[in-house]
């Protein structure tokens, strides 16, 4: 015998938890791949030009 | 009973309140993270570290750039999907910095609540571009602008130091595995132009403009990075590029006083290679002077895209009073006004 229960729409389970219930499903968050390697700048080469040097030919006109 | 139905009251309250604030949150993120340009500066920036690998005689050859903490980039996936937006890209911020080498290291957080994740196995391609806000991205290419008109800011320290939202990156990276780890390594997209300018005899210099011009290639404007290949061009037309010194001091001008250490001017130029620059510098007391870019032979110094060119020993033209032969020169010749505190 099935008793018919009254019941009101809970409040909306937060965002975090049916995200986090997708994201189990697809695989995981790239961050954490991200974050394991490491994110980098990459440095810039430089060179030095001394104008005062003779290699150059400095003169203001 | 009276307790438990305040503390009843107080949660729906606190839920309710953290339910609009999350509808607010992602409505804003969705309008505003886009793959154009924006026109929301972030306050943060990366930084010249002013170390890295040097020479054996001790010159700087390779500059560290520094991430600082919350600077953002935006990670473009050809597979993976952002859980909160459905997009196949999405924003993050810097969560932690530390200098490696000439490398600086960061780890991220991502803007979103999630952000992209990882699907069915397969390879999967990132993009990834800086500033977030200043650049577009494509599975194809980056594009940006180098402004024409720039100007230096001052850090937190009051130092005057170069505009970095103009030094754009773009880095890629190739996952074969969504377990194996994921390392973006962010190439310079831009050419700096670091000079530094002393004033030589004795009194002081005023500068109130600095421009460089090439006769022959682009400096400035829009440019594109092949997400392929990493390659830099551009059809850009502008060949000339403007150091604002007007928020130099209350006068609008760069100050540079004879026996100080040099004044620093960086112009960031495009990262295409480029040649044939003059340097004209209009002041007091000197008036307009120009400066071919030229080795002893008189060839123009070829400029190759990318790199940074620390462009040292310019001081300005003896100062009037200090030698007086130039007096001839600004009065008769140019008509100008002679220039004393």
């Amino acid at each position: 015998m099935f008793k018919t229960v009254k019941t009101y729409n809970p409040p909306r389970v937060l965002q975090e938890t049916e995200v986090q219930l997708e994201r189990d499903f697809l695989g995981g968050s790239v961050v954490e791949n991200l974050n394991e390697a490491g994110v980098y700048t990459m440095s810039q080469d430089v060179e030095e030009i001394d104008m005062e040097t003779e290699n150059f030919n400095f003169k203001w006109e | 009973m009276a307790l438990k139905r305040t503390m009843q009251a107080a949660c729906l309250l606190a839920l309710a309140c953290g339910m609009l604030a999350g509808c607010k949150k992602d409505g804003g993120e969705k309008a505003n993270v886009q793959f154009s340009a924006a026109t929301k500066a972030d306050a943060t920036r990366t930084a010249y570290s002013g170390e890295g690998q040097t020479s054996a005689s001790g010159s700087l050859v390779k500059e560290r750039i520094d991430w600082v903490v919350d600077d953002a980039i935006t990670i473009l996936s050809d597979k993976a999907v952002n859980m909160t937006t459905g997009e196949k890209w999405g924003d993050y911020k810097i969560l932690t910095v530390a200098a490696n080498g000439v490398r600086s290291k960061a780890t991220l957080k991502p803007v979103d609540v999630n952000s992209l994740q990882w699907g069915e196995e397969g390879t999967y391609k990132f993009y990834a571009r800086y500033p977030a806000d200043a650049t577009k991205l494509t599975e194809t290419s980056m594009t940006a602008t180098i402004p024409a008109t720039q100007q230096m800011k001052k850090d937190e320290n009051d130092k005057w130091v170069p505009d970095m939202d103009n030094a754009f990156m773009f880095a890629t990276a190739t996952a074969t595995n969504t377990k194996d780890p994921v390392e973006l390594d962010f190439y310079p997209e831009f050419t700096a132009l670091q000079f530094e300018i002393g004033a030589g005899g004795n009194g002081e210099a005023k500068i109130s403009s600095f421009t460089l011009t090439s006769t022959s290639d682009p400096l400035a404007g829009d440019f594109s990075v092949a997400c392929a290949t990493g390659a830099a061009s551009t059809a850009s037309t502008t060949k000339t590029l403007s150091m604002d010194v007007t928020n130099r001091s209350d006068a609008g001008v760069l100050v540079i006083k004879a026996g100080d250490e040099p004044s620093t001017v960086t112009l960031f130029a495009l990262p295409t290679d480029f040649t044939n620059l003059t340097l004209t510098v209009v002041g007091q007391p000197f008036g307009t002077r120009t400066l071919k870019l030229a080795d002893k032979n008189g060839n123009m110094i070829a400029f190759t895209g990318g790199k940074k060119y620390w462009i040292k020993g310019l001081n300005l033209p003896e100062l009037l009073e200090a030698t007086g032969e130039d007096i001839n020169w600004d009065v008769e010749a140019r008509g100008e006004s002679i220039y004393w505190d």
